[in-house]
């Protein structure tokens, strides 16, 4: 076997390990981005508390912040 | 309206600020009107492998700040009048360089361009997605080694998480020799591993290091491959430099045989 195709199996055996991975970093990301801008938009409430988490189905955010009494707004997107 | 192309690839030093800069003037060679854009922010070298280092008065900061306007900001390069260049400067506030604001300023001078390079820092940190969210089209440039082709095969998914209309995979830094030798991968094995369209492949090849600032010798192998490339976005085509050329026949047998010793 030449040095060509043992690469070959070599490089796609990692990247075959690797897929998957990366998208996951993604939607780390992502859900930092997203969990910041909301913090943002929600400052000007009163102790604004912001949680997004991964479900099954998407992404469940839990948002509660204080008006005239405590609101809590859950969703799942 | 301008084509936003980035050039990324994941992995630091393949070559992604020199493929800017040589496409670009690749493009203005086929008569395009081409903006490229260093966002390698801090770690800025676009200036420098055009030769335009000490040209630089307005940077994109001074643009997001009102400065000045985006059109003072914009350096006309040294040989080529429709190719220009914007400088990404020394940012000290990071607030104000986020993906829509460069997406803001990309859309005022969208009419001047035929395309607008975007030069990408290496890694799939904030800078990178920052450089992303402002193209329509990327370019991954890889090597032919495991660690290019590994950072390069994340970045594809990532862009493709993205939904950027259109990525393209140019192989640097290929050595014809090792190749008839059976010793690297041919760049059509590295496009169906990648699962991406091959727009170029680059020899590896001394002028490009020694032309850094200038522009390349219209004789040299990479000048005509990057032209290919040039031809290949612009027209449509798919041909590819043939980097195993001057190694084959007699001759080239010869050569093959110098270089390996």
């Amino acid at each position: 076997m030449s040095k060509k195709e043992k690469d070959l199996i070599k490089i796609n055996s990692i990247i075959e390990a690797d897929r998957g991975k990366a998208l996951d970093k993604f939607n780390e990301l992502f859900l930092y981005d997203l969990e910041r801008i909301l913090k943002e938009y929600f400052e000007q409430f009163t102790s604004p508390n912001i949680k997004i988490t991964r479900v099954r189905d998407g992404l469940k955010m839990d948002i509660s912040f204080l008006a005239n009494s405590l609101k809590t707004i859950s969703a799942i997107y | 309206m301008a084509k936003k192309i980035v050039i990324t690839s994941g992995k630091g030093g393949v070559g992604k600020t020199t493929v800017t800069a040589n496409l670009g003037c690749a493009l203005a060679d086929v008569g395009q009107r081409v903006l490229l854009i260093d966002l390698d922010f801090g770690l800025n070298n676009l200036d420098v492998v055009l030769g335009l280092e000490n040209k630089i008065l307005y940077d994109i900061q001074d643009v997001l700040l009102g400065r000045c306007r985006i059109k003072q900001a914009l350096i006309q390069d040294r040989y080529k009048k429709n190719l220009f260049f914007l400088s990404s400067g020394k940012v000290s506030s990071d607030n104000v360089i986020n993906g829509q604001n460069i997406k803001l300023i990309l859309e005022n001078i969208n009419s001047i361009f035929d395309y607008i390079i975007i030069d990408c820092p290496a890694g799939i940190d904030c800078g990178f997605h920052r450089a992303i969210s402002c193209a329509d089209q990327a370019i991954v440039v890889a090597t032919p080694s495991f660690s290019s082709l590994r950072d390069a095969d994340k970045v594809i998914h990532i862009l493709k998480a993205y939904k950027i209309d259109e990525i393209n995979l140019i192989v640097n830094r290929v050595r014809g020799d090792l190749i008839l030798n059976n010793r690297m991968m041919y760049p059509k094995d590295i496009q169906e591993l990648l699962k991406t369209k091959l727009i170029g492949v680059l020899p590896e090849e001394d002028v490009v290091f020694l032309s850094a600032g200038e522009i390349l010798p219209k004789k040299s192998d990479s000048y005509k491959a990057y032209k290919l490339i040039a031809n290949n976005l612009t027209k449509g085509s798919d041909k590819l430099f043939d980097v195993t050329k001057k190694y084959t026949g007699f001759i080239g047998s010869i050569k093959r045989g110098l270089k390996s010793l």
